[in-house]
């Protein structure tokens, strides 16, 4: 059987940390500390994300001079609403209830 | 190794990364060359752009065409079962008689337990199709064990 796409530990980790902050255009190496991510796995999920359309990415200007733009990311609605349904699964499983009524 | 080591060779690994992104993840291989700057620590610096590398040639190998996994898939299932078939067929397709070496085990018997048939994995054999060893390679066989006496038929 197929495995079900983005449910992989390491996407839904990454999910979960751009959920928290919904609005906030994150740094990749802020996410890869967060998630304890290396950035060799980290890249591929966002690039894989980016191309579902559930992540979007933008340069930002430095908040020093001297300093190059930095690539920035959050979700996007999908991604928003993709993040949403594996935290209630994900909640709902650790309550037991694998049917996700409970969440 | 010094600190600015470590600085040049994470530089060098996130170019080498830059490099090896597809045109179309160029942007990608940019952020993450771009945010070596960010991390003050040399070692974590380093640690990044290997990261970097690493994931440059995934996307790399993610981009080139690969074959239907069906098409892959129907070959390797094939080769598998006649492997399997092939090395179930060896076990029974030998017409080697029994080993010498299975006949010293009878070396000091009696000649007609010594030469009883011998089952082997479904295949009736007969120790007088196989050659009889000679007292040099048994060290418990006698002697002389006598003349050998008429095949069994």
């Amino acid at each position: 059987m197929p495995r079900k796409p983005n449910s992989s530990r390491q996407t839904r980790a990454l999910l979960a940390a751009l959920l928290d902050r919904p609005q906030t255009w994150r740094h990749g190496y802020d996410l890869s500390k967060e998630t304890g991510l290396k950035s060799g796995t980290l890249y591929p999920v966002l690039m894989r994300l980016s191309e579902q359309g559930l992540l979007e990415a933008r340069w930002q200007d430095p908040e020093r001079p001297g300093l190059p733009p930095r690539h920035v990311y959050r979700l996007t609605a999908s991604g928003l609403a993709l993040a949403r349904e594996q935290a209630r699964a994900e909640a709902a499983t650790m309550l037991g209830d694998p049917s996700g009524a409970l969440a | 190794m010094s600190r600015r080591c470590w600085r040049r060779l994470a530089v060098s690994a996130a170019r080498h990364a830059a490099r090896v992104l597809p045109g179309a993840n160029a942007p990608w291989a940019d952020a993450m060359r771009r945010e070596l700057d960010y991390i003050a620590d040399d070692r974590a610096a380093l640690r990044w752009a290997v990261g970097c590398v690493a994931a440059s040639y995934l996307a790399r190998l993610a981009a080139r065409p690969r074959l239907g996994r069906r098409m892959v898939s129907a070959p390797v299932a094939a080769g598998s079962v006649l492997l399997v078939v092939g090395l179930a067929m060896q076990g029974h397709a030998s017409d080697d008689p029994v080993p010498a070496k299975a006949a010293c085990e009878h070396a000091d018997a009696a000649p007609d337990v010594a030469r009883a048939p011998v089952a082997t994995a479904g295949v009736l054999a007969h120790p007088e199709q196989s050659q009889r060893p000679s007292a040099a390679d048994c060290p418990r066989a006698p002697a002389d064990i006598g003349p050998a006496p008429p095949p069994i038929r």
